[in-house]
């Protein structure tokens, strides 16, 4: 058993319209040395499986088939150590 | 498994009961009533059972003024929500409820779960519902909170509503300092039933079985009930757990499920899990049917392991309905709620024995007598004192009355409310004829000519001044946007926003107020068929206003007059009514003075349901295209409003003295007809036409563009929003 | 003509494009999302609301659904299939159309009657509008904007695919786009609601050719 961390964005060049939102609000807070917000999610799930390339072959479909549209986001993602939290 | 938790003794000597909100003698009374002290579980679900939220241990004896039953009324106060005949076998159901507290600490969720409630409210008993609405209270937009509050609860309305796939109709919203930090979140959901499918919340026959639907039970919102009866203090951001979870998704499941399970003759009562969750449901069905009730906790379908027969009790997990079922038919139900992808499971039986009993892994948790539970929760009548009279101001005509007039309509309360509605899905069942933006809304009833129309008020500032005659003018004002729409009043339902009762002037403010709505209950034939109490919405700075809202449904016959009616270019004006000094609670007097003068103020009753009626009869004849009742900032505001909403010039002469303009009187309209009309009480002030905005009096004239005008009405609220919190 | 409404968890608009349907003349039936087979059907109608809650992302966990790889054999077919805000973005999920919709630019959900314009009656969706034809649709979404690379944008401009656009871009859509075809012109996905515009007394009936149009589908 393994837990995975899989991190989707939007891409690059998808403009990300909370992360403009975000960027003045940190500014008017005063904090101008901050730019370039984007906002993203993170999925946590547990695979019962310990090989590695398995792992990464049951992330990268579920990835592309459901939890991220293609057209629009990129993700990437970490097998993490820990098992649970 | 025994879950560990404080012991009966613990309870007593460290007076544990204070905790959960019991006073020394309602602890008493529990003892008396179980004849031993109370163990933990017991003492929560008294302590909800018992809280202001369920028992209306202060409010009761207003309650009882309140006139409940009349021709059309089928159901009134006492099951989930009240049912008012329509004819042809169908009926209208509806209710109005407060989600004040939790919104304060988490707009969204706060907001979002105050509509779902309403919802299940309204599924329970066995209606399809066909419109919200929603009274909102907040301080100015002027400072960030208040901004923060407006856009997390109007999200989190819309969030629900629009994905759950019922339309937002109609709504309102006042914007007033006595609400910083005390934001009023009142929602309102009516729909639509035939008379044989009314269902209650009732459990009967012993042996018949006890069926959980829903969202697996967690640790969520536990005590939520004693908490939306407290005070707010610093430590309420400390309780931020209290705060529920909405899942508008599960919602719709379940709504679907339950119409579908109504449908079902082996079912014999349902009522949701809302406030104090399976405590009030499984206590309230078993005293509703005489029965006594026997719930196996460990059968409950729960998000984690480990939540005590306590926790179960005092979770308000949202989305969530409790059934009884005849014994022997709860597999087809049961069946039912998986085809819809849903957790339920068989929790418990009905029994004879007049007693609620809660197990867990075969250890008893809890055996109360249910009838005192309910029956016998503690019923207070405090201490009131009447506030001290002002001397009123007649007279504002020396004031820069353009001035006003230009803040007054570039307010939020006032502007336009877009920014608002717009983000309320109002037309999905594409039923509804007239949508929110504009006064009440209307939804036709699907497949007849007829449609609901419904409206929903409050007149804060009129009840401080004058909590009697202002009581009395909140249901007139609501009764007004209902013929406005060209419907006959049927019924209301209200919730009642106050601060402390503890406090003397409060109650009297409660005490007088809601004589004075009975009084108009009455006069206008709209009886209560369903209401709520939100009480203590204070905190250190002050108290809120007194705000009862009233939510009313009317019933249009045949609703294609509607589309005749339409206001155009060329149109002629009349005001109905006389315009007098009335200035006690009005907009002009906040703008200026900010203050309001605790006087008296006026109404008719009689003048006003003659009135209304006669009016609303000459729409739906079609000798007049509008009616707008005058409301916040007098004739003058209303005439911009209508200006900006319509695009349409104005061109008006009133014969009267020019600060009546702003004047808030009981009973005015402004109609919409053909010149030359005879209209009884009405005199003719104008037309709408041209690209003016022009309004004059013997002594005063207004005259500026159209556009400028719309201007400020359109950007009130976005002007203020425009801010980045 | 006999349609298919598709029903997923969290579906709102299913009765609205089924009375649509019907009052156009058509056939309709319910079809629940764990359907395998729309054999007995002649076009599909996905609509609006909130598929699965639209958790994760509108119209993700519909495009896994098992009805789908149905709705796709019917497209390729080439039978009518039209789907309406919640349905266009399982559309462009399910990858029958190009593009996809997110968030609009304000973030807050929008709910108003909006003014279109008819782009393209080329199709047999729209062959009963003028060309440019002014029309009024509801709107009622929070992620309606649409979204795709300049690429695609170039071939839907080649290909004529672009059917509807919006007069005052509520959204932040590229190019003011509202609706599209896929290139053989028998899937349709447009975001504003014509199922809510069928009757004056409802604010616009503008909507009703549209249904007229795919009722009247075998004739063509």
């Amino acid at each position: 058993m393994k837990k995975i961390e899989l991190i989707v964005t939007l891409q690059e060049q998808v403009l990300d319209t909370q992360g403009e939102a975000l960027d003045r609000a940190v500014a008017e807070l005063g904090h101008n040395e901050v730019s370039n917000i984007r906002v993203g999610k993170v999925l946590y799930f547990d695979i019962a499986e310990n090989d590695n390339e398995k792992i990464e072959n049951i992330v990268k479909q579920l990835a592309e088939r459901l939890f991220t549209n293609t057209v629009i986001e990129t993700y990437e993602y970490k097998i993490l150590d820990r098992e649970t939290f | 498994m025994r879950f560990i938790e404080p012991t009966a003794q613990d309870i007593k000597e460290q007076k544990l009961y204070k905790e959960m909100g019991l006073t020394d003698t309602e602890y008493q009374k529990v003892i008396d009533i179980l004849s031993r002290e109370p163990n933990y579980t017991e003492l929560g679900i008294f302590s909800v059972m018992w809280s202001e939220h369920c028992s209306y241990k202060h409010s009761k004896t207003f309650l009882k003024q309140f006139p409940t039953t009349g021709e059309h009324v089928l159901m009134g106060p006492g099951e989930g929500a009240g049912v008012v005949d329509i004819g042809d076998n169908q009926a209208v159901v509806f209710k109005v409820e407060s989600h004040n507290h939790p919104s304060a600490v988490e707009p969204y969720q706060g907001a979002a779960t105050g509509v779902g409630g309403i919802i299940r409210d309204i599924v329970s008993i066995g209606a399809r519902p066909i419109g919200l609405l929603n009274s909102l209270r907040f301080g100015e937009l002027t400072t960030a909170n208040n901004r923060r509050l407006l856009r997390g609860v109007v999200s989190g309305i819309g969030g629900y509503g629009n994905c759950i796939g019922i339309p937002t109709v109609s709504g309102e919203v006042e914007f007033d300092s006595s609400y910083d930090g005390n934001p009023l979140v009142n929602a309102m959901c009516v729909g639509i039933i035939e008379h044989d499918k009314i269902q209650k919340g009732t459990a009967q026959g012993t042996g018949n079985k006890v069926i959980y639907v829903g969202l697996k039970t967690g640790r969520d919102g536990i005590h939520g009930a004693t908490f939306a009866s407290e005070e707010l203090s610093e430590e309420s951001d400390a309780k931020r757990p209290s705060v529920q979870i909405g899942d508008p998704f599960t919602g719709k499941k379940l709504m679907e499920a339950t119409l579908e399970a109504i449908d079902m003759p082996e079912l014999v009562g349902i009522q949701d899990m809302g406030a104090a969750g399976l405590t009030s449901s499984s206590s309230e069905m078993a005293a509703k049917g005489n029965s006594g009730m026997t719930l196996y906790l460990d059968k409950v379908p729960v998000r984690e392991e480990g939540i005590s027969p306590y926790e179960m009790m005092l979770s308000e997990t949202q989305e969530r309905m409790l059934l009884v079922v005849e014994n022997g038919s709860e597999d087809k139900f049961l069946e039912l709620f998986d085809a819809k992808e849903l957790d339920s499971a068989v929790i418990g039986e009905v029994t004879d024995n007049d007693r609620l009993l809660l197990y867990f892994e075969n250890e008893l948790y809890a055996d109360i007598p249910v009838m005192p539970l309910s029956e016998e929760a503690p019923e207070y009548i405090l201490e009131e004192q009447e506030a001290d009279k002002d001397e009123a101001r007649e007279d504002y005509s020396n004031e820069d009355l353009e001035n006003v007039f230009i803040q007054l309509i570039s307010h939020p309360t006032h502007g336009d409310k877009s920014f608002i509605f717009d983000q309320y899905d109002s037309q999905v069942g594409a039923n509804t004829v007239k949508e929110s933006g504009f006064g009440s809304g209307v939804t036709r009833v699907e497949g007849t000519d007829k449609a609901i129309s419904m409206a929903i008020d409050g007149k804060s500032r009129y009840v401080y001044a004058d909590p009697y005659n202002g009581g009395k003018e909140v249901v007139a004002q609501t009764f007004r946007s209902i013929i406005a729409t060209g419907a006959t009043p049927l019924a209301m339902t209200d919730c009642l926003n106050y601060g402390s009762p503890e406090n003397p002037i409060i109650y009297n403010q409660l005490s007088e107020s809601t004589k004075g709505m009975a009084e108009a209950c009455l006069a206008l034939s709209t009886p209560v068929v369903s209401g709520n109490v939100s009480l203590y919405n204070e905190n250190r700075e002050g108290s809120i206003l007194p705000t009862p809202v009233v939510g009313m449904v009317g019933l249009i016959d045949d609703v294609n007059f509607m589309k005749s009616s339409k206001v155009s270019e060329g149109d002629a004006l009349y005001l109905v009514g006389e315009l007098t000094p009335s200035f006690s609670g009005s907009q002009i007097e906040k703008i200026l003075e900010n203050r309001i003068r605790k006087t008296v103020r006026n109404i008719d009753l009689e003048l006003e349901y003659k009135r209304g009626i006669s009016l609303q009869r000459k729409l739906v004849n079609g000798e007049i295209n509008k009616i707008s009742p005058l409301g916040r900032g007098g004739l003058i505001t209303k005439l911009a409003q209508l200006a900006g909403y319509f695009n349409l010039g104005i061109d008006v002469n009133v014969d009267v003295r020019k600060d009546l303009l702003f004047s808030e009187g009981a009973s005015n309209y402004l109609v919409v007809a053909e010149s030359g009309m005879d209209i009884e009480d009405a005199v003719e002030i104008g037309k709408l036409s041209g690209d003016k905005f022009s309004v004059k009096t013997k002594d005063f004239e207004l005259i500026q563009s159209l556009i400028e005008i719309k201007a400020h009405w359109e950007g009130a609220i976005p002007s203020c929003m425009n801010y980045v919190d | 003509m006999k349609f298919a409404v598709i029903r997923f968890p969290g579906s709102n608009c299913d009765r609205d494009l089924y009375n649509a349907a019907i009052k156009s003349g058509a056939e309709a039936d319910y079809v629940d999302y764990r359907e395998t087979s729309l054999d007995n059907y002649d076009g599909v109608l996905i609509p609006g609301g909130f598929s699965f809650g639209d958790y994760l992302r509108s119209g993700a966990m519909a495009s896994v659904a098992p009805v789908t790889a149905a709705i796709k054999k019917l497209a390729d077919e080439g039978r009518p299939v039209l789907g309406i805000c919640n349905g266009f973005q399982i559309l462009t999920e399910i990858g029958l159309l190009p593009g996809a919709l997110i968030h609009n630019d304000s973030h807050t959900f929008i709910s108003r009657n909006e003014s279109l314009k008819i782009v393209n009656n080329q199709t047999a969706f729209t062959d009963q509008y003028e060309h440019n034809e002014n029309v009024i649709f509801p709107i009622a979404h929070g992620e309606g904007h649409y979204y795709c690379s300049d690429e695609t944008y170039e071939i839907l401009v080649k290909n004529n695919q672009i059917v509807l656009t919006y007069n005052n871009n509520p959204n932040g859509s590229r190019n003011d786009i509202a609706g599209i075809v896929n290139e053989a012109g028998n899937v349709c996905g447009m975001m504003p609601h014509p199922e809510r515009a069928l009757e004056t007394l409802l604010g616009s009936e503008d909507g009703y050719r549209i249904f007229d149009s795919i009722a009247k589908w075998g004739d063509k």
